[in-house]
């Protein structure tokens, strides 16, 4: 990024809030290219959520531990919680907005369904990440490394069984 | 739990890093993978005045081997060494770095070691964390640039209290050199949390070198014990040119434990941080000088 | 055959829109202009403020408003208590603190501001000047003499005492063989759901009335909570449930956030939001949990219990909320479980102390009083050299015994077991768990130097608690189906429930049927979603007004067919003259005709929708058993649960997968509550569990798959024969893995009496039991 194309507020004016750095990112979202400004000290999940509308990433903690933000960050499952949106500039981000294709939904989130690997939903699309992240390039994983994988997510409703049992289907029926 | 406002920076090359830090010194923190300050950022417990964000910086990741010395670059991503070290890992050759991959398997979850940086753990410099005990076992060397130019730091004086590290102000860690360890040594890092995934209550890193069935060569250090991670040099010392019988080891452990000074607090008293200290320690020097490591898995 | 859901594992109609990411949480509303609140909260367990400034707050660019207790005037109205006994001394908190903080995270000023980021800049700005004063968070404390006082009506920081008592405890214990008494401690712990609270409001600037969207169990009781604070008709405010992200019981609460946003949006009529961060979340979410038991049993010699006598007290916090009484009642009258007990005699009493206020969490109180028992009773076991199981079996209440009315009345309801077979639950339970070798495994463990125990736990629960619940069923001229649910659910699968049950009633299929939640503007009454109320009142209200369409349509069918009602036969969607094929009408077609204006016989009201409320104050009871087989690291007193063993009896099942889900996720709660869960207070009241790093729940790697059977003892107390069962799982967890632990470490010494067991809490009870064993 170039330090130097930002727009600065002066932040002596006026104390803390005035001085709101705001530097221009270019994202790519789920395969779209935002190019916008933003605050410095937004997170990553509440640019995804407040500027691009993108309200599937849930914000649980803001302290790296629940894993409700969980997003795709090169392909690879991160806290939107702690990475501020104007470190992602040049990079790729995934949301859960970008599994199903149309009306059809991701053979992740089909097992999810058919499983009952949730209940109120809220932890969900950053436990399908996780799951996406695991299964994308294997197959035949054991419940040990289901479990071991899901333990940066947390989920209240479940215990974890019914998400458990989602992921094992899911290996079965998600061709890749 | 929204940080307070702050100025961003985003140099791309170590000298300008230097640079920024030699003008902004205690103003600054430098933001590597952020997964331990910005925490602290969204709890309002740091307010640096500028993050100094070194994610961009070239050269200051990557691992390599030089002269057989391991290098591994302070934006290494956890998740990076974990995959290349452990067991099995394209970079495990030598058995004492193994402890590097294993140390690093043991921080947070996969989510944070995805991002989580080498350089990051080891200049946060939490007492319970997994990497520095791994790098004062195994006896590295960290690297700390400034304007001035390098220097390095042995982990036993770079390691100097609770969140407390021998960097100034204006010196950017930049890499961790880990010396070859001798053909026949094997690593062990063993730890209890509370939960599983969790900040370790106590663990324990522990390298040894054998031959003909005698210690040559040992490293131990620990984590959870002390306001810094704690270094056993006289439990390495005891077990070197001896043959490595439990007796021995829980004989060093106990010396050892008697020694420490753990803290208390909700999850747990001095007294059970010094018991697992011992506990852990005795099991993983078994393991490390057992030639199978059946010792652990017991 | 037609249409038959109800007892089908049917997939949730609500899943496809939370699988792709559109599930639309408080937070999620996108609400053009809105602005962000912050609390200021107050950083002392107990102070007299001296003052509050507001004023560099107000300064900062961006802030919109922000005030303290002063501007709200001193008449500002307090959060009501919803069960007043006539012990109550009120302990009233006010939106914003008066005079005097109580707790870390007491509210004392807001400020709004265009973002939330400004907004907790601005809180920085606001001086508040705190005289401290001295602070008690032991319950037991602060009810003895010289306490530090918390409300002046109550100078002994006793809000409440309830005696509930049956038989003569007296002339029990002075007949019984044997007494075996303990005391038995439950820590603070709470929901913890991984969406923390929310609330926006907006005035409406053409009509007037307030819309408030919140992250609630009841919204129609927050309607009323609000209209009342804010002295507005109950008309002038809407209350909306967004999807909820987990509520398990401290959802169903007011907190001064809920009348803050609504107010502060009319004052300064624009669109406010208060997402509740997780810091705030641990300090100020109603907690729950904390009781102190000291449980006496009289007993025969051979194991008969012939009187149970008690005294709790419920750490309340600083305040009396809406159900501030409700842990410390329920566990009063459920001590007694599912067993014979002739005597009985509880005192419960309400403690105020410098801790967050209480309120119920999944259980409320049942599992405190639960873990009191069924830890006495293994300790009593052991004394009188009788099997654990020998020892309840015994007591168990039997069939040919029920309905068994105990004579007990909490607040919520009279306690009087309907149905269920007590022992063959138990039976079952223990065949499943391998319970007749388990000794033998044991044994054979401890040989080679391992720690295995199986613990059990025999609970019961209130479920479907009254007064009422409302449900409209419309069918729209089009056909389709609408049913309007007083219930707010928070992921229990509701919408599919209730889908499936008019499905069965209507003869459509469960997934076109459209369910909608927690509208006060849609549906005049209703309760809402806690106390495993779901099924029994909201889904008998949904059976009442199915049928109520279902008959009117008939009626107008037969009109339509010229043919008689009682020949007609409804099924998969239509009207069909029976053995007539072609005579037959659809829903469309009948609705059509129920429009205003259409085809309908003389006196017929037009339109076809029929609103139900379900009135009903005897409350089903559910029960079950849980088994836990754990082992415990003797070095780190480290404990893995290994294998978990559930027999439920919830009456009749509407969907068994869904509350084979209510079960696992319980059990995942209750195993928290007795491995790690614990809302810790140093003792000058500073909290010291604010993040999830210091509070933990359980993870993937922690929680054991689960075993379920079910048995069905329908209970006639509704037309569906359902009994709830949301809760049953935490209650049972909890207990069924401490006297787990317990039966893996007693043999050594020592003996657990609280919670939570830590791998810290039990390595210290082994080294206590080391320390006293002959050398």
């Amino acid at each position: 990024m170039d330090v130097q194309q930002e727009s600065v507020v002066d932040p002596a004016a006026a104390g803390p809030a005035a001085g709101v750095q705001e530097v221009t990112i270019r994202v790519t979202v789920n395969g779209a290219v935002h190019e916008r400004p933003v605050p410095v000290r937004t997170s990553l999940v509440d640019f995804l959520r407040e500027d691009l509308g993108l309200t599937g990433s849930h914000v649980g903690c803001e302290h790296g531990v629940c894993g409700a933000c969980t997003v795709l960050l090169d392909a690879e499952p991160v806290r939107g919680c702690l990475l501020f949106a104007v470190q992602a500039d040049g990079h790729e981000v995934t949301t859960v907005e970008a599994l199903a294709t149309g009306d059809e939904l991701h053979p992740l989130q089909q097992a999810f369904w058919e499983h009952h690997g949730l209940q109120c939903g809220f932890c969900t699309p950053g436990i399908l990440l996780t799951a996406y992240d695991l299964l994308r390039e294997r197959h035949g994983v054991s419940e040990a490394e289901i479990r071991e994988a899901l333990s940066g997510n947390l989920c209240r409703c479940t215990g974890y069984q019914g998400i458990v049992r989602s992921i094992q289907a899911a290996d079965e029926s998600w061709e890749r | 739990m929204k940080p307070a406002p702050f100025q961003y920076l985003a140099p791309r090359s170590i000298e300008e890093t230097v640079e920024l830090l030699r003008e902004h010194g205690e103003d600054a923190k430098v933001l590597a993978g952020g997964q331990s300050l910005v925490p602290m950022l969204n709890f309002r417990l740091a307010r640096p005045a500028v993050l100094i964000d070194v994610n961009s910086v070239t050269g200051l990741d990557g691992i390599e081997v030089e002269d057989g010395t391991l290098s591994v670059g302070a934006t290494t991503r956890q998740r990076t060494l974990e995959r290349r070290l452990s067991a099995g890992g394209s970079g495990a050759q030598d058995g004492g770095w193994a402890l590097l991959g294993e140390a690093a398997g043991h921080i947070g979850h996969l989510h944070i070691r995805t991002r989580g940086t080498v350089g990051g753990s080891l200049a946060h410099a939490d007492p319970a964390a997994e990497l520095p005990a791994a790098v004062s076992a195994l006896g590295a060397t960290l690297v700390a640039r400034s304007r001035d130019g390098e220097r390095e730091i042995a982990p036993h004086e770079f390691f100097q209290g609770f969140f407390t590290t021998a960097l100034r102000p204006d010196e950017l860690l930049t890499r961790v050199r880990v010396p070859s360890w001798p053909e026949g040594t094997r690593s062990c890092l063993l730890e209890v949390s509370r939960r599983r995934g969790d900040f370790a209550q106590v663990a324990v890193a522990a390298v040894v070198a054998m031959a003909d069935g005698r210690v040559v060569r040992a490293g131990v250090a620990l984590a959870g014990v002390g306001a810094s991670t704690v270094e056993a040099p006289d439990v390495a010392a005891g077990l070197v040119g001896e043959v490595p019988r439990p007796q021995l080891i829980a004989e060093l452990a106990d010396d050892l434990c008697a020694r420490l000074d753990p803290p208390s607090d909700t999850h747990g008293s001095a007294g059970y941080r010094r018991a697992l200290a011992g506990h852990l320690l005795q099991r993983a020097l078994l393991d490390a000088t057992s030639p199978t490591g059946a010792a652990a898995a017991a | 055959m037609g249409v038959q859901t109800v007892g089908a594992s049917v997939r949730r109609t609500e899943d496809p829109r939370l699988l792709r990411g559109e599930g639309a949480y408080v937070d999620d509303l996108r609400i053009p202009g809105v602005l962000h609140m912050a609390v200021l909260r107050s950083p002392e367990a107990h102070a007299r403020i001296r003052s509050v400034d507001v004023g560099p707050a107000r300064a900062l660019a961006g802030v919109v408003d922000a005030f303290s207790a002063a501007e709200l005037g001193r008449d500002q109205p307090a959060i009501p208590a919803l069960f007043a006994v006539e012990s109550f001394r009120p302990a009233p908190q006010y939106p914003l603190a008066v005079d005097t903080v109580r707790y870390v995270g007491d509210p004392v000023a807001v400020v709004v501001a265009e973002s939330r980021h400004v907004a907790e800049d601005a809180l920085e700005l606001i001086e508040v000047d705190y005289e401290p004063l001295e602070a008690v968070v032991d319950a037991s404390a602060a009810i003895q003499p010289g306490a530090p006082v918390l409300h002046d009506d109550a100078p002994d920081n006793v809000a409440a005492t309830m005696v509930y008592e049956s038989g003569d405890v007296e002339a029990a214990f002075a007949g019984a063989d044997r007494v075996v008494r303990e005391r038995l401690d439950v820590q603070r712990y709470t929901g913890i759901p991984l969406e923390t609270r929310g609330v926006v409001a907006h005035r409406d600037p053409v009509t007037g009335e307030l819309t408030v969207w919140a992250s609630t169990q009841w919204p129609h009781t927050m309607r009323t909570i609000l209209a009342g604070m804010l002295g507005v008709p109950a008309r002038a405010v809407r209350v909306v449930t967004p999807d909820i992200g987990g509520g398990f019981g401290v959802k169903a609460d007011f907190s001064p956030e809920d009348f803050l946003v609504p107010y502060v949006a009319g004052r300064i009529g624009r669109p406010v939001k208060w997402i509740e961060d997780r810091n705030e979340h641990f300090l100020a979410i109603a907690h729950s949990r904390e009781q102190i038991h000291e449980v006496e049993l009289a007993l025969r010699d051979d194991g008969a219990i012939l009187g149970l006598r008690a005294r709790h007290i419920t750490d309340c916090g600083a305040y009396q909320r809406p159900l501030g009484l409700v842990n410390a009642s329920l566990a009063g009258t459920s001590l007694g479980g599912v067993y014979r007990v002739p005597a009985y005699r509880v005192e419960a009493v309400c403690a105020s102390t410098n801790k967050a206020p209480a309120s119920p969490y999944r259980g409320a109180g049942v599992p405190e009083a639960t873990f009191a028992r069924e830890r006495l009773f293994d300790i009593a076991a052991r004394e009188l050299g009788i099997d654990r199981v020998e020892l309840r079996r015994r007591n168990l209440l039997t069939p040919d015994e029920l309905p068994h009315d105990t004579g007990l009345v909490s607040l919520e309801a009279a306690v009087v077991l309907d149905s269920g077979d007590f022992p063959a639950a138990l039976d079952r339970a223990l065949e499943m768990a391998g319970y007749a070798d388990f000794s033998a495994r044991q044994q054979a463990a401890r040989d080679e130097g391992r720690l295995i125990g199986l613990g059990i736990c025999v609970y019961h629960q209130v479920t479907g608690t009254g007064p009422f619940e409302g449900g409209s069923v419309r069918v729209d001229p089009t056909g389709e189906v609408t049913i309007t649910s007083g219930a707010a659910p928070q992921g229990q699968g509701t919408a599919t429930m209730l889908a499936q049950i008019a499905a069965d009633e209507l003869q459509v299929p469960h997934e076109s049927i459209k369910v909608v939640f927690g509208d006060t503007g849609r549906l005049p009454f209703g309760m809402g979603t806690y106390a495993s109320r779901n099924a029994v009142m909201a889904g008998t209200s949904v059976v009442m007004a199915a049928r109520q369409v279902r008959d009117k349509a008939r009626e107008l069918a037969a009109h339509l067919l010229e043919a008689d009602p009682a020949d007609l036969e409804l099924e998969d969607g239509a009207f069909t003259v029976r053995g007539v094929p072609t005579s037959r009408v659809g829903w469309a077609g009948v609705a059509a005709a129920a429009t205003p204006g259409g085809n309908r016989p003389a006196g017929m009201e037009p339109d076809l929708e029929a609103v139900q409320y379900f009135e009903n104050m005897a409350a089903p009871y559910s029960y079950g058993i849980h088994v836990a087989e754990v082992e415990v690291d003797p070095h780190t007193g480290y404990t893995t649960v290994t294998r978990y063993v559930v027999v439920n009896d919830a009456g009749r099942i509407v969907n068994p997968r869904n509350a084979e889900g209510q079960i696992v996720g319980g059990v995942a709660q209750g195993l928290g509550g007795a491995l790690m869960e614990e809302l810790v207070y140093a003792p000058d009241g500073q909290p010291q569990t604010t993040s999830f790093l210091d509070y933990l729940v359980p993870g993937s790697l922690d929680v054991p798959d689960v075993e379920i059977a079910h048995l069905a003892s329908t209970t006639p107390l509704n037309p569906l024969g359902v009994k709830g069962m949301g809760e049953g799982g935490a209650i049972g967890a909890h207990t069924a893995v401490a006297n787990a632990v317990a039966d893996a470490i007693e043999h050594l010494g020592c003996r657990v009496t609280r919670t939570p067991l830590t791998p810290a809490a039990v390595w210290e009870l082994l080294r206590s039991a080391t320390a006293g064993a002959p050398a």
